[in-house]
């Protein structure tokens, strides 16, 4: 800018002036040089932005994402399990001028908290110098939204995530809950932290194989029966049969797990996994299946059944005398216990139905994506009386999930089911697990099991417009020293539709006390199987299952007819009717 | 040395040094905006989790069937299924399942659905 200035306004070649020239350059220079160093100096003084958005920022934590537990979904992707950050209330006593004024309008907004308490800590603490004191934890978004407004110096919001269930007590043992630190501490929550179920934690949401609709309707026919018969227990489940999707799961007494800590031990406990039990006649579709499949015993064949069996020093009775020679379906219909262990011994003994036990898996955990699996209790050697009492259902305890895995694989296709709390993909291939039983052997159970609920010991549990079938058990519960006198696992174990069973419902309900419903008796098919045909009435329609063919019911009453004992076709009739049965 | 292109570049240099430091001061007034976009973002996140788990709180079953029964509502039962062979008048489901597109102006068009109630005779519904 100045050398045009310069030459025009100062002409001539005076030497004084050229030197004052050369000055003024030089001082123009030098103030360029200034003036551009204080720019560049300003531009590199400019603060960084992360810093000051830091300090702008005090009071929201933002948690990272990935800490968050995944939202857990029940099949139809109902909200079971989810992560809500909640506000707590705290103070900074040193900031707040008026502790009376403070509490009181804090009183106003929380209605759980006691003004003068508060007044009497926020001054405490303020004379102690303390600039933290907490004053109410997890408060509703409601109240959050109102100490905002209200304005209180001092006053400060604290948030952290927590952990809510809000379908509350149902499906309570399928999710478990976490602890204060959101770590899981029962169910499926304390499974995803432990890596049973394969890397999910960090999945943004789980979608679980069960059913809301399911479980309530399986939830709330269990609890009457449950409050009916006063039992100190009960497991009920549903599985589905073709791909071992568990679609509820129910033990009572529950518990409800948004407060798992006020949880008593006993609701907390998963009777249908974290037990076992002898399951009693629930047992004889097992060795009725082993006995099929050694093809030694069909299906028609009859055994005389005497009023008690002697093995070794043990006696076994029936709990009604046979007076008749039954067929292998009528002991299972009946369900006779000496019927079974001759039927069992006719067919090998030991080795065929340890055999299918094993193959079934009872021998070991049921694998499930839950931590709280019982083992099952087996005995070591099988001598005769072992092999008698596990045909029907004593002297090997198992989970009544790891059950209801055993018969879904029977009655299925006859394939190994595995029961998953994971929902399948839609439309995913279906998984075939070894077989274990033949199709014959999978028919003739099918029929035996819808005899039992069409002309057995199960009536009850019969449902207009789908074929049921099911076995009954009333096993004696053992205690100190022996069996308990009195005290029954009154239990069924039913399918439907049985022709081409696509649902297992198992109800297993802890020594219930007899009462007008159940007739004055205790058993299985008075207590039990009445609370399976009631879920079945309700889930069937629901699941989306057609009304079964009344042609195959027609057909299964022809086989019925035909195997049906007449007087011309028991030659033993006549012989057997002179022996006292009672004798 | 020349003066007049140092002048000229020194010029230059600053008008640059000026656009680089108007430019940082726009730059960070957008990343405060971000910032605050993010931050309202993450709030709403959360709010919107709330508000699902209330909804969830809301629709649970022991709750749903309270109000079913307020509303005279009752369980299925399943005798109230009935196979679509067994039905009196079966053929005429025959369309049930099918749609016919009717073109009403150019370009638009409605898809009309055969109704099987219509086809069912009265009475079939609730059995005392």
């Amino acid at each position: 800018m100045s050398r045009h200035l310069v030459d025009s306004s100062l002409e001539g070649d005076d030497p004084a002036l050229r030197r004052g020239r050369g000055r003024l350059k030089l001082v123009a220079v030098l103030f360029g040089a200034l003036f551009a160093g204080l720019a560049f100096r300003l531009v590199d003084l400019t603060p960084e932005e992360r810093a000051e958005e830091a300090a702008a920022e005090p009071a929201v934590v933002d948690e990272p994402v990935r800490r968050r537990r995944p939202d857990l979904l029940d099949r139809n992707g109902e909200l079971v399990a989810t992560d809500i950050r909640v506000a707590s209330i705290a103070a900074d006593p040193t900031l707040i001028a008026d502790p009376r004024r403070t509490s009181e309008r804090l009183a106003r907004i929380l209605p759980g908290i006691d003004a003068a308490s508060v007044e009497r800590r926020l001054a405490q603490a303020k004379a102690a110098g303390r600039r933290f004191e907490w004053i109410e934890h997890r408060v509703t978004p409601a109240v959050e939204r109102a100490v905002l407004e209200a304005g209180l110096p001092g006053i400060l919001l604290r948030y952290a995530e927590h952990r809510v269930y809000p379908k509350g007590t149902a499906a309570a043992h399928l999710l478990g809950f976490v602890d204060i630190d959101n770590r899981g501490l029962a169910g499926f929550e304390h499974a995803l932290d432990h890596g049973r179920a394969n890397g999910l934690r960090q999945a943004a949401e789980v979608a679980l194989s069960f059913d809301l609709r399911v479980q309530e309707a399986l939830g709330s026919e269990l609890l009457r029966a449950h409050r009916e018969f006063r039992t100190i227990g009960a497991c009920g489940l549903v599985l589905d049969v073709r791909t071992g999707e568990l679609l509820a799961l129910v033990s009572l007494p529950d518990f409800d797990p948004n407060g798992a800590a006020h949880a008593r031990p006993d609701q907390r406990k998963n009777r249908c996994t974290g037990g076992s039990y002898e399951l009693g006649s629930l047992f004889k579709v097992l060795s009725h299946a082993a006995a099929l499949e050694s093809a030694r015993v069909r299906v028609g064949q009859r055994f005389e059944i005497p009023p008690a069996l002697k093995i070794g020093r043990y006696r076994i009775r029936d709990v009604h005398v046979a007076r008749r020679p039954y067929s292998v379906a009528e002991i299972f219909s009946h369900s006779s216990n000496i019927g079974t262990v001759l039927m069992t011994f006719a067919a090998g003994g030991a080795d065929p139905l340890k055999g299918m036990l094993a193959r079934l898996g009872l021998f070991e955990r049921a694998p499930i994506e839950l931590l709280e699996v019982a083992r099952p209790q087996v005995q070591r050697a099988w001598p005769d009386v072992v092999t008698a009492t596990v045909s029907f259902g004593h002297g090997i305890a198992v989970s009544p999930l790891r059950f209801a895995e055993a018969v879904a694989s029977l009655v299925g296709d006859g394939t190994l089911v595995r029961a998953t709390l994971l929902k399948r993909p839609d439309g995913a291939p279906a998984v075939a697990g070894p077989r274990i039983a033949s199709r014959r052997t999978v028919e003739d159970l099918r029929w035996m099991m819808w005899l039992t609920v069409a002309d057995g010991t199960a009536k009850k549990a019969a449902v207009p417009g789908y074929l049921v079938g099911g076995k009954t058990g009333t096993a004696d519960k053992a205690g100190r020293g022996g069996y308990r006198r009195g005290a029954v696992l009154a239990s069924f174990v039913g399918v439907f539709p049985v022709d081409a069973p696509r649902y297992l419902v198992l109800a297993i309900l802890d020594e219930p006390k007899a009462s007008a419903a159940s007739g004055g008796t205790r058993y299985g098919g008075q207590i039990a199987a009445p609370v399976v045909g009631a879920v079945i009435g309700r889930i069937g329609p629901m699941l989306g299952v057609a009304p079964s063919d009344p042609a195959v019911e027609a057909r299964w009453r022809e086989r019925w007819q035909a195997m049906r004992p007449t007087a011309e076709q028991t030659p033993g009739g006549a012989r057997l009717a002179a022996v006292d049965p009672r004798r | 040395m020349r003066l007049r292109p140092t002048i000229a570049l020194g010029g230059v240099v600053l008008v640059v040094a000026m656009a680089v430091f108007q430019l940082k001061f726009v730059v960070r007034e957008r990343e405060r905006e971000l910032a605050a976009t993010r931050r309202a973002i993450q709030e709403e996140r959360w709010r919107i989790r709330t508000l699902r788990a209330d909804w969830a709180w809301l629709t649970r079953p022991e709750r749903i069937v309270a109000q079913a029964r307020q509303l005279g509502l009752e369980p299925f039962r399943s005798d109230l299924l009935v196979r679509v062979t067994d039905l009196p008048d079966a053929t005429a489901l025959a369309f049930a399942g099918r749609t016919l597109t009717v073109e009403l102006d150019p370009g638009q068009a409605i898809e009309l659905r055969f109704k099987p109630a219509s086809a069912l005779p009265t009475g079939t519904g609730r059995r005392p």
